[in-house]
């Protein structure tokens, strides 16, 4: 399986502040992988780092070998923690506007997921619920046939039962040989889903590690680890 | 979410649990097509990797075999199956008489439990 996103030494500060610090994390293809850590630990920074929209104070960041431009871009697909769309748009013209801009972009596959998940494409999407309107940003960047998938608090802000469709969006639109990188911290809900997950503290990769790996050797889900590691690092 | 997992299993195990469960009770007859890999992973809700690992290790106990482009097969082998579920029984024994034995139960005591009718309901 080759290297779907790699850092090293990956540093982004903000004026003084630093997101990230020094970090280095190995992405293969092929996962479904959960960025996880505490609120202000660098998740979005390292997405958007990943998306091309922010470039690094130093050190490298790599998407399948390459540093993040319009090649990359066109091979990423990025749901960004807050809504993009025109709210005066009706749902079929975002997906105009998505078969405009992107070559992998399926069409036939957004509209039969909206159909499944009942959402009227004839409406504006200003007219919609905010659960809703989440459900269309992330049915639009699943309906990519891209080689990685950022996903930045895709199940936030939604109702348990709108989770179960969103997680069940993100498994039945995968596909084998692509990878999904999807920042949260409500660990449980999507720990079923995941591969692997990577613990992310003050802007360092602090564990990398596979679901089942913990389970089968120390008992505990990931989301009982994450309370352990976290509350550690506070104490030290 | 359809399923709920224990905690302290790996997923793929709790998933081959269950897929072995539907063969012994003929849910998956002999000799027939098993699911597809996607179609319990949207079941599940779990990724389509961790099902991969349930099959490989049916596979390995032998209860299913792959055919190529074609997906897993139930065995048809009766002794193999029988195999399985006499292990599957000998563990539900060991987990019943530890849980008993925290009680202070002894074996002879587990007999008379199993052998009364204990329904509390009729």
């Amino acid at each position: 399986m080759p290297i779907i996103l790699e850092t090293r030494n990956l540093c982004k500060t903000y004026g003084a502040v630093p997101a990230l610090d020094h970090m280095d994390m190995t992405l293969m293809s092929g996962r479904i992988i959960g960025l996880l850590g505490p609120n202000g630990s660098g998740k979005t920074t390292l997405i958007k780092l990943a998306a091309g929209l922010l470039t690094p104070t130093s050190g490298t960041l790599t998407v399948g070998g390459i540093a993040p431009g319009a090649f990359t871009k066109s091979a990423v697909s990025y749901l960004p923690e807050r809504t993009y769309l025109d709210p005066a748009m009706t749902v079929n013209e975002a997906i105009k506007l998505f078969e405009d801009f992107y070559q992998d972009f399926d069409a036939k596959r957004a509209c039969e997921m909206f159909a499944r998940l009942g959402v009227d494409t004839k409406r504006k999407i200003k007219t919609l619920s905010k659960g809703t309107r989440e459900k269309v940003q992330l049915v639009l960047v699943m309906s990519r046939h891209a080689k990685l998938y950022l996903l930045d608090e895709p199940i936030a802000g939604v109702d348990p039962a709108a989770r179960d469709l969103i997680l069940h969006t993100i498994i039945s639109n995968y596909e084998p040989d692509s990878t999904v990188l999807i920042s949260t911290h409500l660990i449980s809900d999507i720990e079923p889903i995941l591969d692997e997950f990577v613990f992310i503290k003050d802007g360092k990769a602090v564990l990398h590690d596979t679901v089942d790996h913990v389970r089968e050797e120390q008992g505990k889900t990931v989301d009982m680890l994450f309370r352990e590691v976290f509350r550690c690092y506070e104490n030290s | 979410m359809a399923w709920t997992f224990q905690n302290t299993l790996p997923i793929y195990y709790q998933i081959a649990d269950v897929l072995r469960t539907r063969i012994f009770c003929g849910e998956y007859p002999p000799g027939s097509r098993m699911p597809s890999v996607r179609d319990v992973a949207l079941e599940t809700a779990t990724n389509p990797n961790t099902v991969v690992r349930a099959f490989a290790l049916l596979e390995e106990e032998g209860l299913i075999a792959a055919r190529r482009t074609l997906g897993y097969f139930v065995t048809e082998d009766d002794e193999t199956v029988s195999r399985a579920k006499t292990e599957k029984a000998i563990q539900m024994t060991n987990e019943y008489r530890e849980r008993m034995g925290t009680f202070g139960f002894r074996a002879e005591d587990m007999i008379r439990f199993l052998s009364e009718d204990n329904k509390e309901d009729s």
